[in-house]
C-alpha cells in the first residue's frame, strides 16, 4: 500500500500525450489576462485550459456576431456614434460583458494557481516521461526553432503548432482561422490591396468578420513561439534530471585523487 | 586517460553517450555535470508576475495585436485601407513593444541576464589509452563543442 502510494507523482512538471504536451511552467498572469481581453478563450487556451478555451471563444464568437460589437468598435473609434448605436443588436449584448469580464477574471486566477504547482513540481523534480508512441503517431520532447514556429504561424494561423506537436489547438487555429479569413473575404481584400485599389479592398471586406483577424493572427503566432520556448526549456530540464540520474554514479574514478 | 567534453542539452548528446557506452566503456566510467543555468532561480515573488524569459515576445504581442486592431479599424476611413494599416500596425508596434520590453529588461537585469550559455553540460569520461581515439571521434561527430584529453596522473 505504501510502496503503491509513493509512485503516485502528486506534483507532475508535464504530462505528454500523442496529440499535445502540457507543462506547467511560470507565466505572468498579466500578460495571460490580456490574451483574455483581446479575445475571450485565448487566455486559458494559454494555460493550455483547452476545453474551457474553445467553449469561451465559441461563445465570444457567437455573441459578437450576433450583435455586431466588432461593427459597432469600428464605428465608434471611428467617430461615427450614430452608426454604432444603429448596428448592435440588443439580444445578446449584455452577455458580452459577463464572459468577457469573466475569462479575464478567470484566466487571471488560474494563471497564478498554474504558477503555484509549476514552483511545487520543479521543487519535487520528479522524473518526467519524455516520449509516448502508439500505433498512430508518437510524440516526443525535442529541440524546436521558436522563430521558426513563430514564422509558420505567421505564413498559417495554426502551422506553428502542428509544428510543435500541438495538435489540438493547430487543428482549433486551422480550421477556426480559415473559416474567419474566408468569411471576412480577406483573401480577395489583400489581392485588390497589392494591386494598388484600395477602395475595392474595403468594398470587398467582411467588416464584422475582419475585426476577429488581428487577435486571432498574433494569438496564433505568439503561443506558437512561446510553447516551443518552453517545450525546449522541458526538454533541458528533463535531460539534466536524466543525465544526474544516470551518469554520477559514486563509483567514477575521479581524476587526480591522489593530489 | 580522461576525456573531458561540453554538450548542449539535445538528443545529439544522448546519442554520444550512447556510442561511447558501445564502445564497452561502463556507466561508471560517465560522469555527466548538467549546469544549472543563471536566471532560473526559484523566487516566487520575483517570477510570479514576471515570465520566465520570454518577456521579450511579450511586449512586442501585447503592442503588436494592439496597434495591429487600430490599424485595421482606421484603415476603414483611411486611403490605403485596413490590410496595410493593420500590418503597419502590427509591425510598429511589436517594435516598439520589444524595443520598450528590451531596455525595461536591460535596465532591471542587467546583471542576471546573459547570453545562451555555451556549455550546458560537461561529461567526463574515463577509458584506456586505446579507446581515446574512438571515444574521441564519438564525441565531436555529435555535436560536441569542445574535447580535451587528460592524462592518468
Amino acid at each position: 500500500m505504501s510502496t503503491a502510494q509513493s509512485s503516485i507523482i502528486r506534483r507532475p512538471k508535464a504530462a505528454i500525450s500523442l496529440t499535445s504536451i502540457n507543462v506547467f511552467h511560470l507565466r505572468n498572469p498579466l500578460v495571460v489576462a490580456w490574451w483574455s481581453l483581446v479575445y475571450p478563450g485565448f487566455g486559458h487556451m494559454r494555460l493550455v485550459s483547452v476545453a474551457k478555451g474553445f467553449f469561451l471563444f465559441a461563445g465570444e464568437l457567437l455573441i459578437n456576431t450576433q450583435a455586431h460589437i466588432n461593427l459597432a468598435i469600428l464605428y465608434s473609434f471611428t467617430g461615427n456614434f450614430a452608426m454604432a448605436k444603429q448596428v448592435l443588436d440588443t439580444h445578446l449584448l449584455l452577455l458580452y460583458c459577463g464572459i468577457l469580464v469573466f475569462a479575464v477574471w478567470e484566466s487571471y486566477r488560474i494563471a497564478i494557481e498554474v504558477n503555484k504547482f509549476s514552483v511545487l513540481a520543479d521543487h519535487d523534480n520528479d522524473p518526467i516521461g519524455p516520449t509516448v508512441i502508439s500505433g498512430v503517431g508518437f510524440n516526443a520532447f525535442d529541440k524546436r526553432n521558436p522563430w521558426l514556429a513563430a514564422a509558420w504561424s505567421m505564413l498559417m494561423p495554426g502551422a506553428g503548432h502542428l509544428y510543435a506537436l500541438e495538435i489540438i489547438v493547430a487543428i482549433f487555429m486551422m480550421i477556426g482561422g480559415g473559416a474567419i479569413i474566408y468569411l471576412s473575404h480577406l483573401l480577395p481584400a489583400i489581392g485588390y490591396t497589392a494591386l494598388g485599389q484600395f477602395a475595392q479592398a474595403k468594398s470587398v471586406l467582411d467588416w464584422q468578420w475582419l475585426l476577429n483577424i488581428p487577435s486571432f493572427y498574433c494569438f496564433s503566432i505568439y503561443d506558437a513561439y512561446v510553447k516551443t520556448v518552453e517545450f525546449n526549456k522541458l526538454f533541458d530540464q528533463e535531460q539534466a534530471q536524466f543525465f544526474r540520474n544516470k551518469y554520477q554514479s559514486p563509483l567514477f574514478p575521479m581524476p587526480l585523487k591522489s593530489v | 586517460m580522461y576525456l573531458v567534453a561540453s554538450f548542449h542539452y539535445n538528443l545529439h548528446t544522448e546519442i554520444a553517450i550512447t556510442k561511447v557506452e558501445e564502445l564497452g566503456i561502463k556507466k561508471e566510467q560517465i560522469f555527466a555535470v548538467p549546469l544549472e543555468k543563471r536566471g532560473e532561480t526559484r523566487n516566487i515573488f520575483d517570477t510570479i508576475h514576471h515570465a520566465d524569459g520570454v518577456s521579450m515576445f511579450d511586449g512586442g504581442a501585447i503592442l503588436g495585436s494592439a496597434c495591429m486592431v487600430l490599424g485595421v479599424i482606421y484603415g476603414f476611413v483611411l486611403t490605403w485601407g485596413p490590410i496595410i494599416w493593420g500590418l503597419i500596425g502590427l509591425g510598429g508596434g511589436f517594435l516598439v513593444g520589444f524595443l520598450l520590453d528590451l531596455s525595461f529588461s536591460r535596465f532591471k537585469h542587467s546583471k542576471e541576464r546573459r547570453k545562451d550559455t555555451d556549455g550546458e553540460l560537461f561529461l567526463m569520461v574515463n577509458c584506456d589509452e586505446h579507446q581515446v581515439e574512438a571515444v574521441k571521434a564519438a564525441l565531436w561527430d555529435h555535436l560536441a563543442l569542445g574535447v580535451a584529453v587528460l592524462p592518468d596522473n
